[in-house]
């Protein structure tokens, strides 16, 4: 057919080539003057809502680390409608929760309200990462959560949302 | 302590598709992520409903989708039936960029705890790349819609998943 582009889906083996940094790093594995990184990354998503109703609350899983983790991104999206900016008076807070294995909780990886930021529908709104403290780093067995809180005398609905969050496996020093 | 954040690349062999008979042996470690979410009607016959799948994290190609009753039997009916939809959003969002696959109970019923395949889409429309409506670019959103069609039918919890690996751009 003319014009047809054909895939050619080729076997990503060690090499994973979704992100590259050039320069950055070079695997020792590999020799050679590579430059390409080859993070493993992978993504949970988690469906949340308050059912529509203002000052309702949830808490719900994201994951459990099956190695050593750092969050990269987070994104949440509207499902059933545009929520416009509420202000500051009355808002709802999206936070990824670092609950450490026994659920006592060290801190937010990530956050989003919607006191300033409005969220369209279907369309994904990065989260701020709480780049540089210790709860975007999820040690093997650390939960993470998704926490969607209200501040204010009415808090704000926000229906279904749902809420992803993108890591990558990382080494110790 | 400062962290070093190295490469783990080759250490993940998460699939291995090996020894594929005489002579030739291949291992491959493609890279699959699974998605999982559970839609429900509420045991309303007419109610409907969309959920977020996922915000694809980087270039995927969907390889198979399904879905499995949890509670009730789907039963059949050509004229009442329910319908679960996999759209692809794009990033902006609020228009449908491709229908990634479907099944419906219009001709055959979904059994309770049993796991039925949804048709995959085969191109979009004016596709010029093969497999294109089922390719996910990175920051793509996708969701599921459990629509219903005449009267609609009761279909309580149902579990949509749906597996996509990691792809390379096409040449």
């Amino acid at each position: 057919m003319p014009g047809r582009t054909v895939l050619r889906f080729r076997d990503l083996g060690a090499h994973f080539p979704v992100y590259g940094n050039r320069g950055t790093f070079k695997p020792a594995s590999r020799g050679g003057g590579g430059t390409t990184e080859n993070w493993k990354r992978f993504e949970r998503s988690q469906n949340i809502t308050d059912g529509g109703v203002e000052a309702t609350e949830d808490e719900l899983l994201m994951f459990v680390a099956p190695h050593r983790l750092l969050v990269v991104a987070a994104y949440v999206v509207s499902i059933d409608g545009l929520l416009a900016a509420s202000g500051l008076a009355d808002y709802a807070t999206f936070s990824i929760v670092n609950r450490e294995a026994n659920g006592a909780g060290i801190g937010v990886a990530a956050v989003l309200d919607t006191t300033v930021t409005a969220l369209p529908q279907y369309v994904p709104v990065a989260m701020t990462v709480n780049n540089g403290t210790a709860a975007v780093i999820f040690e093997r067995g650390e939960v993470a959560t998704i926490a969607l809180t209200k501040t204010g005398v009415t808090g704000r609905y926000v229906e279904q949302c749902m809420v992803t969050v993108i890591v990558k496996a990382i080494e110790e020093s | 302590m400062p962290l070093v954040h190295r490469d783990l690349g080759y250490h993940f062999p998460i699939y291995k598709e090996g020894s594929a008979g005489s002579g030739v042996k291949e291992t491959q470690y493609w890279k699959r992520i699974r998605c999982t979410v559970n839609i429900t009607d509420g045991d309303g016959a007419a109610t409907e409903d969309i959920l977020g799948v996922l915000v694809a994290p980087h270039r995927m190609i969907v390889v198979a989708a399904w879905v499995v009753p949890t509670e009730v039997t789907v039963v059949f009916n050509a004229a009442n039936y329910a319908t679960w939809t996999l759209y692809n959003m794009g990033r902006t969002g609020g228009v449908i960029v491709h229908t990634i696959g479907a099944i419906d109970s219009s001709v055959a019923s979904l059994v309770t705890d049993t796991v039925t395949a949804m048709t995959l889409t085969a191109y979009g429309a004016g596709a010029d790349v093969e497999f294109e409506s089922r390719i996910i670019e990175r920051g793509e959103f996708v969701k599921i819609e459990l629509s219903k069609h005449g009267a609609g039918v009761v279909a309580g919890n149902v579990c949509v998943e749906m597996i996509t690996k990691a792809i390379e751009g096409h040449i």
